[in-house]
């Protein structure tokens, strides 16, 4: 991994340096190892690589001996040193080498250019699929949870070998994971998974009072495994999971899932369709064979599962997998997940004032109508009857500018879905100047 | 003095329980974080804090082994253990009512059992009760006493102030003066603390930070000792630390 990140850190540079001109560089505390992969990358094209090491056997004529930093950089007719300090090596003169730009591994994690050129060092690895989600979650990570240059090109090394990019996490500080059914994995996801994993040795999870409900959570998911036989097995593994949780190992990252860790450590429930899926896939094992239940369409209940975790479907979806449970007199489905398919079924609301944009409330609501919105009515509130004590008192003020704002803000879009065939309250038609009755319009001038 | 015994006493405690747990070398080590970048663009301050909780961690994880350790043997004892009255009165882990409390799963615990038994069921106690005051309470007490634990909750993380600084030069005076980087390489040496990239090479941190940070980071102590008149920036640009180096540029 280390001759990836040294010859991609050599491509870097190629790339940056600015060429005809003098460029003094300082790569500090690398591991030998990185240094090497840099001078074997080495060329012409680039200023004097010098690298300090206990080893100059292994460097030629690139390692530094006993010239000094700043005779390097003083020298006639130089077009510029690459000055590298292996790890825990100084040079005597390090003060006067302030002026050199600092040039650090971590530098090809801050672009996706960088992670491009780190992945298409020998071996090359194509980002793409799932790979192309970590490259970007890594990217966008903060400092906190970001893995290091370092992991990231054991990492891509890994993926190299064959290995899946999801399941390979781990070498990164992430949990192992796998894509959830029937979706992609996003950068997100990704990113979501780097948190956690940084969190796991936080003061605030591992509290000794929250021991107890952590154990309790780590039973519950982990007896949910197809391959635990038993209640001693699921037991046993969760507690070697606490063990290990405990002990800030980095074996928990290939021990648990990421949905399995969230749930355990974030109490986030599993996504409502594997769920489904998984309570219809135990129905089923239950059935005797050739029973008429065996013979319905699961496919097509499984796919309908797939369906409930976004988009114009999910409502229909749901609908389906009640009408099925009610069918199989309520034994398909445990209570929780049925109350949350009948959650499904309810109608909704779509809050647009946090952050305040009722523009991207109106798609939201559109997307979860699944089509065109057919009518616009407003429920509330009411703009106050002309001539009553409503119309000059501070409630009915508020009424009239929350109408006059709305109108502001919305009265062109309205308008045109007027035109375009909707079916728009008149409320929202009116002019936003039409505060109200006049007295009101005096008082407030 | 106070400031010197303090930290002694809080890296003795540390030391303790890396042997206790066999912590690699790669992790025995306090990284001390300098400066005041924000901490969401500050890696070695983030750094910093990971390395206090993975401190307190190793003190968790030392009392679980040495419980279950005791509890051994006491087991292998030549008398008949009567564990309920092992537990403080009155503590659930001893309730002989409840048939899961710890003292009744010793009782079932087949003889001869082995050491994983003994820490599986510790585990269980730490996790019924509070056992943290002593060792991790006491351990974030002591840091915090002398400013070298700073921040709250999850956000703490360790660094010297200059009423620390001037303990631990005073503490090494009898080599004084001497280069900032020879300071920094004896305190790692006396106390396990890290500032610098040099001193961060044989741990965890050669791999997860970047040299220049950490070299960042011990220009900037560098700074807070020339300010608090323990070191003296030479025309060279180099720096000496010691109590007389200031007295010798004045």
């Amino acid at each position: 991994m280390s001759t990836r990140l040294g010859g991609a850190l050599a491509e870097h540079l190629r790339r940056h340096l600015a060429p005809g001109q003098l460029n003094f560089v300082l790569v500090e505390g690398v591991p030998a190892s990185v240094a090497e992969g840099m001078s074997r990358a080495w060329d012409g094209s680039l200023p004097r690589l010098a690298v300090v090491s206990p080893e100059p056997g292994r460097f030629g004529e690139h390692a530094l001996t006993e010239v000094s930093g700043t005779r390097l950089r003083n020298q006639p007719g130089t077009s510029g040193v690459v000055l590298v300090l292996c790890d825990g090596e100084q040079v005597p003169d390090r003060q006067s080498l302030n002026l050199f730009e600092s040039v650090s591994p971590s530098v090809l994690l801050d672009t996706a250019e960088g992670m491009g050129i780190l992945s298409q060092q020998h071996p090359a690895v194509d980002l793409d699929g799932p790979a192309r989600a970590v490259r970007e979650a890594v990217v966008q990570a903060g400092v906190a949870s970001r893995p290091s240059a370092v992991a990231v090109a054991a990492y891509l090394d890994r993926l190299a070998a064959g290995e899946d990019p999801l399941r390979a996490l781990p070498a990164i500080g992430a949990f192992t994971d796998q894509s959830p059914t029937g979706e992609r994995t996003d950068s997100a996801r990704v990113g979501d998974n780097l948190a956690l994993a940084a969190r796991r040795t936080s003061e605030e999870l591992l509290r000794p009072s929250a021991y107890a409900d952590l154990r309790r959570r780590a039973e519950r998911v982990l007896a949910r495994r197809p391959g635990l036989p038993d209640h001693a097995a699921v037991l046993a593994m969760a507690d070697d999971v606490m063990g290990k949780l405990q002990a800030g190992s980095a074996d928990l990252l290939d021990t648990l899932r990421f949905d399995e860790a969230r749930e355990i450590l974030e109490q986030r429930p599993e996504a409502l369709g594997p769920v489904v899926r998984r309570e219809i896939d135990q129905y089923r094992a239950g059935l005797l064979p050739g029973s008429q239940a065996e013979g319905l369409p699961w496919k097509v209940y499984e796919k309908r599962a797939d369906e409930l975790g976004r988009g114009a479907g999910q409502r229909d979806a749901a609908r389906e997998l009640c009408d099925l449970d009610d069918a199989q007199q309520r034994q398909v489905f445990t209570k929780p997940t049925r109350a949350k398919l009948e959650r499904l079924l309810r109608d909704k609301s779509v809050n647009g004032s946090s952050p305040s944009c009722p523009e991207a409330a109106i798609v939201r609501a559109a997307q979860q109508l699944g089509g065109l919105i057919q009518r616009v009515q407003v429920l509330s509130p009411n703009p106050p009857a002309a001539n009553s004590a409503a119309a000059i008192n501070r409630s009915g003020a508020g009424r009239i500018l929350t109408l006059a704002c709305a109108r502001l803000r919305l009265g062109g879009l309205f308008h045109e879905w007027d035109w375009g065939g909707g079916e728009v309250d008149g409320l929202m038609l009116r002019a936003a100047e039409e505060l109200g009755d006049e007295t009101y319009h005096e008082r407030v001038s | 003095m106070r400031s010197i015994l303090a930290v002694d006493l809080a890296l003795h405690v540390a030391r303790t329980a890396w042997a206790t747990t066999h912590a690699p070398a790669a992790e025995q080590y306090l990284l001390l974080s300098f400066g005041g970048s924000p901490r969401a663009q500050d890696p070695v301050r983030q750094r910093s804090e990971d390395s206090y909780r993975r401190a307190r961690i190793r003190l968790s994880e030392a009392t679980v082994q040495t419980l279950a350790l005791r509890m051994r043997q006491l087991d292998e004892g030549e008398r008949v253990v009567d564990w309920p009255s092992e537990f403080q009165t009155g503590s659930a882990l001893g309730n002989t009512d409840d048939e899961e409390s710890i003292s009744n799963q010793l009782k079932r615990l087949p003889r001869p059992a082995a050491a994983e038994h003994y820490l599986h069921i510790a585990r269980a106690a730490v996790e019924a009760a509070n056992y943290s005051r002593g060792a991790e309470d006491g351990f974030r007490v002591l840091l915090e006493s002398v400013g070298a634990l700073v921040g709250t909750g999850s956000y703490r993380y360790l660094t010297a102030g200059p009423d620390l600084l001037a303990a631990l030069v005073g503490a090494v005076s009898a080599q004084m003066p001497m280069p900032s980087r020879e300071f920094f390489a004896a305190i790692r040496r006396e106390w396990g603390l890290v500032v610098n990239q040099e001193s961060a090479a044989d741990t965890a941190l050669a791999s997860q930070i970047d040299g220049a940070g950490l070299e960042r980071n011990a220009r900037r102590a560098e700074k807070l000792m020339s300010d608090a008149g323990l070191a003296l920036g030479l025309s060279d640009r180099t720096t000496i630390v010691g109590e007389r180096a200031a007295r010798i540029g004045s």
